[in-house]
């Protein structure tokens, strides 16, 4: 491998402005609303929670705000602590580290509960005869317990959902609370007397609005994950900032039209309705969605269970990212930072975010770890917006904003006022929450001094932003191959070698490294080597004259890491092998198929011969079918066949033997389309018969078979098509499989099976 | 009674319009910067229009 030729590492940007919105709001839509709108309309009355909605939602938004400024500017994972680090570092950094480890562990413990209340609450209903056993503290916390144990160690395999299945799970929670939202409308337009249900409007004034919306502030938190996807999502300093004001305006509109629907779909028969929700507590929420809509109640217990168990799973590698953090940078012991080499978890932030989880879940009632949580939420974000003030009239000169936000500095200011007299408002509604919280900051107090002060790693002199992808085009034609295997990386590598050559192009070497999504891409450089023993094999076998680099790309997801990364480099063709095998459920492989079917070039898909192959091919097989990818084929079949010995067969299956004159003028179209290469082409009709037998027998004479996708529907778990795919699987010989990139109009034809 | 519905209602659509407001001007800064690929704080202040504050 010549010296210059150097591996970069890039971080693969995955998510995109769709999938960090609904990241947010997934993590919003939690158990905080399901449990805190019964509850706060129990405290606050009917009005109050209209009231809680909207004031939590502008204040949420005002820190929103100092979020999206910080994270467009600094967009490198870690949210809170990250800022906080830039802006103050020393003890406000440890501090807002170690509340956020609280924060989102406290998060986990009322997610955990929640899931347990509500699966009792099911099982009670669906099969006791109502026997109330969400009321038994012992099973709910029994069930908690277990629950997150599982997610602990779902975790620790480093299996976790991804931001991209998270999203869709918040579209199923944002569609069930808009089904919700309209039903109440409906119900209001049929039955204005339901309006009635505001009355009294706010029954124990309007001071008890600060509770609720102290109580209810986790539910408004879901930008910090956003601002976690720094180093994951696409444009990063554009789509983060709009990902956290699209979460919002969604979850307040959201929450605003179900607390209408909550309080006018409810029939508490001469019961104030503050009373009623009151005495039902967590589940008040969905008994009042069984009065509105049929199976209501089981369509909330259903999207609770799973919103909860999804959020429990979030918050789990939340808590978990923070305290690797504080590990790596010295502010809690080093142990911390260690990532498991088997599953790439930072395994001992996940047992001690693990203990949190659990101890709160077994400690605390359900009311006082939602305090808890919001308290320190509350605290943690006081802490951003002080950064966002002091960044920005420090430190703006040196870095790149993607976000200005406007009214500076009255937005942070106001923020943070508002923020601490909910905090402290909250004692009223739990004095259990203070006290933890309190003891944690205290603690905390005490650590910094006695331990991570006099250890904690010097902080950068420069904000170290996130590099950008370099160029590293330097010819018009570009060739992505992926290698994961060292055994076939030079046997790819030689095809790659010579399509470039013919196109005076470039290869460009990929190797992902998945990194579980607890620990962040950023912090994941380690695993590089695991890639280098594949992109070293292929680049010692780097072909003559034709330029190559290397990339080790590390993602959550092969495809996606994959896909994105010929979106940023602009490759022209994509090389990937096959074993030949597949996984049930898939054409070709979890992560062929999905390249094949979206990548935005040419693809090509190498079925290598399992005794290796004649490096210059002399008999070449290419079946035609007059598909639009069969020019593609023939460019391939030219390509190959360099020996001046080569031999290209064309050859086409007739159905009937009435076909054979029309199908010989076509084959010799195909084979002036050869141009060069035509002297060695030569056309051969068979059949009628059985296609994949008829060529699969005919390949046995060759040494390399070459085959187009065919047109099928879409709709039929198939890459190239059933043809060339069984074709493939049967053969003995090494088969190519190609695609060539026809845009999205050809896509949406093929997809209807047009 | 009716003054304090009234005046929570008042309260609610106030709040949830500064929401709406707040959100498309932000959207508006956010798209005005990368359209134009503004970098500098200043640069961005002057295309936007922002009072010069103290320090900034």
């Amino acid at each position: 491998m010549d010296k210059d030729r150097k591996i970069d590492v890039e971080l693969s940007r995955e998510l995109s402005l769709f999938h960090i919105t609904m990241m947010g709001v997934g993590m919003m839509i939690g158990a905080g609303v399901f449990v805190g709108t019964g509850v706060s309309i129990g405290i606050s009355g009917p009005g109050g929670i209209l009231l809680t909605f909207a004031l939590n939602g502008l204040i949420a938004l005002f820190t929103a705000m100092s979020y999206a400024e910080l994270s467009s500017a600094i967009p490198k994972a870690g949210g809170a602590y990250n800022y906080v680090r830039e802006g103050f570092g020393g003890f406000p950094s440890f501090l807002a580290g170690w509340m956020e480890w609280f924060a989102s562990s406290a998060a986990g413990s009322l997610y955990a509960i929640t899931f347990a209340t509500y699966t009792l609450h099911f099982i009670s209903n669906s099969f006791l005869g109502d026997s109330n056993l969400e009321e038994s503290q012992i099973l709910v916390k029994a069930i908690a317990v277990a629950a997150a144990l599982v997610f602990i160690y779902i975790n620790y395999r480093g299996a976790s959902e991804t931001g991209v299945t998270g999203s869709l799970m918040a579209v199923g929670q944002t569609v069930t609370l808009a089904v919700v939202a309209v039903a109440g409308f409906v119900t209001f337009i049929r039955e204005p007397g339901q309006l009635s249900n505001f009355t009294p409007f706010l029954p124990h004034g309007w001071s008890k609005i600060f509770i609720t919306m102290g109580f209810t502030y986790v539910a408004f938190e879901g930008y910090e994950v956003i601002s976690q996807t720094g180093d994951e999502a696409i444009d990063a300093r554009k789509n983060i900032p709009k990902a956290i004001f699209y979460s919002i305006l969604i979850v307040v509109t959201t929450y605003l039209a179900v607390a209408f629907a909550t309080v006018i779909g409810v029939r508490t028969e001469g019961v104030p309705l503050w009373e009623w929700m009151g005495e039902r507590g967590a589940v008040g929420f969905a008994e009042a969605v069984a009065q509105l809509i049929p199976m209501g109640g089981i369509l909330v217990i259903a999207t609770v269970i799973f919103s909860s168990t999804s959020a429990l799973n979030a918050t789990t590698y939340s808590a978990t990212r923070v305290s690797f953090a504080l590990g790596r940078d010295r502010l809690l012991p080093a142990k911390l930072s260690r990532i498991s080499q088997k599953t790439r978890v930072p395994h001992v932030a996940l047992l001690f975010s693990a203990i949190l989880i659990v101890g709160m879940a077994v400690a605390l009632p359900i009311e006082d770890v939602v305090s808890g949580a919001s308290i320190m939420f509350l605290l943690l974000f006081f802490l951003v917006n002080m950064s966002a003030i002091k960044v920005r009239r420090e430190r703006s000169d040196e870095l790149t904003y993607g976000y200005v936000m406007p009214f500076f500095p009255y937005i942070p200011l106001i923020a943070i006022v508002l923020q601490v007299g909910l905090a402290v408002w909250l004692i009223q509604k739990s004095v259990i929450a203070w006290i933890v919280a309190g003891a944690w900051i205290g603690v905390g107090f005490v650590l910094y001094n006695v331990y991570s002060k006099s250890r904690s790693t010097e902080e950068k002199e420069e904000i170290s932003v996130l590099r950008e992808i370099r160029e590293l085009v330097t010819k018009d034609y570009q060739i992505m191959l992926p290698v994961a295997n060292p055994e076939n990386a030079a046997r790819l590598m030689d095809y790659a070698g010579k399509i470039a050559r013919a196109k005076d192009g470039e290869i460009l070497v990929l190797n992902m490294v998945i990194v579980p999504g607890q620990t962040p891409l950023s912090d994941a450089a380690e695993f590089v080597d695991s890639a280098e023993d594949a992109i070293i094999t292929a680049m010692t076998n780097s072909p003559e004259g034709v330029p190559v680099h290397s990339t080790v790309r590390l993602g959550r997801n092969t495809a996606r890491g994959i896909l994105t990364g010929i979106r940023e480099h602009g490759s022209d063709m994509v090389i990937l092998g096959w074993r030949g095998s597949s996984r049930r459920g898939f054409a070709l492989g979890s992560t062929i198929d999905p390249v094949i079917e979206k990548a935005a070039c040419d693809s090509m898909v190498i079925k290598l011969h399992s005794d290796g192959e004649q490096t210059k091919p002399k008999r070449i097989l290419v079946p035609l079918a007059y598909a639009p990818h069969s020019y593609l084929a023939l460019d391939i079949a030219g390509i190959l066949a360099e020996d001046p010995d080569s031999k290209i067969t064309l050859m086409h299956v007739v159905r009937k033997d009435a076909e054979r004159q029309s199908a010989q003028r076509n084959m010799e179209v195909f084979l002036k389309a050869l141009g060069d290469n035509a002297h060695k082409g030569s056309v051969k009709i068979v059949g009628p018969g059985d296609v994949r037998s008829l060529i699969v027998q005919e390949s046995e004479s060759h040494d390399l078979l070459i085959i187009g996708a065919t047109r099928e529907s879409g709709l039929q778990q198939l890459v190239f098509g059933s043809i060339p795919e069984q074709i493939a699987r049967r053969c003995k010989k090494t088969v190519i499989m190609v695609k060539a990139y026809t845009g999205i109009q050809s896509r949406i034809r093929r997809w209807l099976g047009a | 009674m009716l003054f304090e519905r009234i005046l929570g209602i008042a309260i609610v659509v106030a709040a949830y319009g500064a929401l709406w407001y707040l959100v498309l001007y932000s959207r508006r800064i956010v798209e005005k910067i990368d359209n134009n690929h503004l970098k500098n704080l200043r640069e961005i202040k002057q295309e936007l229009g922002m009072k010069k504050e103290k320090n900034g």
